[in-house]
């Protein structure tokens, strides 16, 4: 009996290793061939447990689809570090960051930032990072450079040697490079004036960029979703002041909107100033009410409110 | 017999590396290149020289030269070796402007040592001190980090190019400067409570006695939009000497003022002169970081007695100009002073714009020496002992990788276009390469202190603690 326990403990021990294997490398497959879809799937937005790089990745994956403000506080946030994670000289973060500042517009840290990860692997190289720098150094127009790390992945074959080559006809040619739909986006994103990155924060730099690049959707809500990240009212109604009603933000998103209740707190009336239905604002009056009745937020899982509701009780 | 139709044009071949009219010391390894032409399937390749000539063909573009046979163009040509190229495009052959390579009769050291690492920014991954020997390729090397836990070392420095002393610095884990000498490792700990950092940019006295460091406050930003892309820069430094027998850090006030930056400093070749960069000190670091501005200037010293002279002489006033100097190195027969020159700041390695200039401290010529020098960062340069030849640092291939180019220079200070550090097959090499050569330097033989040795060194010593002397 006991040799059978043993064999049966052993059987589902492998069961459980080969199940987070195949997921970890289902995760990592998503990522390098940038399948925000499957990525997402992954995941059930009604998860308790996620761990950081997962947050990360999922933020990633809706700021590429470009739905980042509508749909982030589905899934368990822990924090602004769930969009910037603190770099600790580790792999994974500066793999994240290179990922996060490159949907955000930040060109020149997306770039420092996959050098960083790319050098973690040494001796050996991240193919994923070598394709960033590759993007990156194409947006700057550093041709040998691009074309350097362009011949690297070229030997990798495959995939990798596919997508390089692909990338030769921009080499030398800034028209192409500006009229193409990735890249021209991302490089209007670089500001005229050259400043100290992070110098004075995250924030100066992403309103910089903004500036520079007002068609840029994805930089006005990743800084709007680390405001709310932030718990930080005063700046994210400065934020909605600023950019509500512009080209970039003519309509609020989601979790823009539910933020934009709560400031109708200190300013009576302030979410009719900023387009939110008023369906909207009766869901957030009745989530106070159920709140202080101590009745089930349930229906209200995936708003910013209970997000804000979390972190406030932690 | 089928007729072959060439047709001759009046433009160069265009080669990597570009050896094209460069001069080289006749003590080199061959200069193996590439052609690189599109829709190309057959080059042949003429070398010769006075008697001596041979053809070699390659389908790929890359011409490998026999040792013999470039020993024997060395040795019996007549001073000029001829490289003729001829490709096959689309079924014609087609024959470049022929280009010459002058052999100097000034031979080089046989070494040179360097630094590899990534060019990056915080994190240095796998790195070490290696030595190339410049007659052959083989590298090998001096120390690595694989062995002491994947710790930063940098900043070597050899006395008056000696193989058998030299000192360098691990950083992190292992912490300390190691000062070899005769085979014998010392490990001493130069942070000292009133200096404000440990020990860096070493330059070490011919006489072996006296190593001169800046301690610096560093630290680095990335720019937006700048095509430097990284700004290192200080919040404060000084220049002090290091005893080595006595263990004692010596500096003085005019090396060590709050009100300027003091920094990279390096001994004239007699010992009696401390040369270093100055700047006004900049308040707000890193927002005014283009205020930095450095003169070299000169302080005597007694190698003797271990005591500083009374005044600073300026030596180049770059700030005046709205310049910046950095980075002094004396020849060895203390007649030219070879800097790096730049806009702003004193770490050139990130400057576009910093090239190598020259000052005949006879007459205080300047020269800007332009056949050395090129569009990207030229920089981090070291004498050979013969003073005809300097090795240095230059980002002026893909504008991020640095790679060692070395550059004939006579003895009046005339210099002749640079050639790039030979390699078995140099395209694939510089290519696959994900290193920048960092502080080259020549050595006079090979270093045999082995890796193992430093690691253990490193792992086993204790530092000696340094104490400090204001002069």
């Amino acid at each position: 009996m006991k040799k059978f326990k043993a064999i049966t403990g052993a059987f589902i021990f492998c069961l459980v290793c080969l199940s987070c294997t195949d997921r970890e490398s289902a995760f990592k497959e998503y990522i390098e061939r940038e399948d925000w879809d499957s990525l997402l799937q992954m995941y059930d937005t009604s998860s308790d447990s996620l761990r950081a790089n997962e947050i990360s990745y999922i933020d990633i994956a809706l700021a590429a689809k470009g739905e980042l403000a509508e749909r982030a506080f589905n899934y368990l946030q822990g924090g602004p570090a769930c969009l910037f994670p603190d770099w600790h000289l580790q792999e994974w973060e500066a793999e994240i960051l290179t990922d996060i500042y490159y949907q955000a517009g930040h060109i020149a840290l997306a770039q420092r930032m996959a050098f960083e990860a790319d050098v973690c692997y040494a001796p050996e190289h991240s193919n994923r990072m070598l394709k960033r720098l590759v993007q990156t150094n194409i947006i700057y127009c550093n041709w040998p450079i691009a074309e350097k790390y362009i011949c690297i992945l070229e030997k990798e074959g495959g995939k990798w040697r596919d997508w390089a080559t692909a990338q030769r006809e921009f080499l030398n040619r800034q028209d192409l490079v500006e009229q193409n739909e990735e890249y021209g986006i991302k490089k209007r994103c670089i500001p005229d004036e050259n400043f100290i990155s992070l110098d004075r924060g995250i924030v100066a730099d992403l309103k910089d960029i903004i500036k520079a690049n007002p068609e840029h959707r994805n930089t006005v809500e990743i800084l709007g979703v680390y405001y709310l990240l932030a718990l930080d009212f005063g700046v994210f109604k400065e934020f909605l002041d600023e950019y509500y009603g512009t080209e970039i933000l003519p309509e609020l998103p989601r979790s823009f909107a539910e933020a934009a209740c709560m400031l109708s707190e200190e300013t009576p009336g302030y979410w009719k100033t900023v387009g939110v239905g008023a369906s909207t604002y009766r869901e957030y009056v009745d989530f106070k009410n159920r709140m202080s009745a101590g009745l089930s937020l349930d229906k209200y899982r995936g708003t910013y409110w209970v997000y804000v509701m979390k972190m406030n009780t932690r | 017999m089928k007729a072959i139709l060439i047709f001759v044009l009046t433009v160069l071949p265009h080669i990597f590396p570009d050896y094209r009219e460069v001069t080289v010391p006749a003590n080199i390894a061959p200069l193996n290149f590439s052609v690189i032409e599109q829709s190309v399937n057959s080059f042949r390749v003429v070398l010769s020289s006075g008697p001596v000539s041979f053809t070699l063909k390659s389908r790929s573009g890359d011409i490998s030269i026999p040792e013999r046979k470039w020993q024997a163009l060395l040795r019996d040509g007549n001073g000029t070796v001829k490289v003729e190229a001829r490709a096959r495009k689309e079924g014609e052959w087609i024959e470049y402007k022929p280009f010459n390579i002058y052999i100097s009769p000034d031979t080089i050291d046989s070494y040179i040592a360097y630094r590899l690492i990534p060019p990056g920014y915080e994190v240095w991954g796998r790195m070490g001190i290696y030595q190339r020997c410049l007659e052959n390729y083989e590298q090998t090397p001096i120390a690595e980090n694989r062995l002491t836990e994947d710790n930063c070392m940098n900043c070597h420095s050899f006395s008056n190019r000696r193989p058998d002393r030299f000192m360098l610095h691990m950083r992190a884990k292992f912490g300390g400067t190691y000062i070899c000498k005769e085979g014998k490792i010392e490990k001493v700990n130069t942070k000292t409570p009133e200096t404000i950092a440990a020990g860096v940019y070493p330059q070490w006295s011919n006489d072996g006695r006296y190593i001169t460091f800046s301690v610096n406050d560093i630290a680095q930003f990335f720019h937006s939009k700048d095509p430097n892309r990284i700004e290192v820069f200080d919040y404060e430094s000084d220049v002090v000497v290091y005893d080595v027998e006595r263990h004692e850090i010596i500096a003085c006030d005019l090396t060590k003022s709050p009100d300027w930056f003091e920094t990279m400093p390096c001994f004239s070749p007699d010992g009696k002169s401390l040369f270093f960069c100055r700047s006004k000190a900049v308040d707000k670091m890193p927002r005014d970081y283009r205020d930095a501005r450095y003169d070299i200037v000169r302080i005597d010293f007694d190698p003797q007695s271990g005591h500083f002279g009374k005044t600073l002489e300026t030596i180049y006033d770059a700030s005046s100009s709205g310049k910046s100097a950095s980075l002094p190195r004396i020849s060895p027969d203390g007649r030219f002073l070879l800097f790096t020159h730049q806009s702003y700041g004193q770490f050139p390695i990130w400057h576009k714009d910093a090239d190598l200039y020259l000052v005949d401290l006879e007459d205080g010529s300047l020269s800007t020496l332009d056949a050395l020098n090129s569009e990207d960062s030229d920089s981090y340069h070291g004498w050979s002992s013969n003073g005809r030849w300097i090795v240095f640092s230059s980002r002026r291939d893909d504008g991020l990788y640095t790679k060692p180019y070395i550059g004939h220079i006579d003895a009046d200070g005339k210099v002749s276009k640079p050639f790039l550090l030979p390699q078995e097959n140099p395209r694939k090499f510089y290519l696959d390469l994900m290193y920048s050569f960092n502080l080259p330097d020549f050595i006079t033989g090979k270093v045999m202190v082995t890796p193992e040795e430093m690691a253990q060194s490193a792992i086993r010593d204790e530092a000696v603690q340094v104490r400090y002397r204001k002069d």
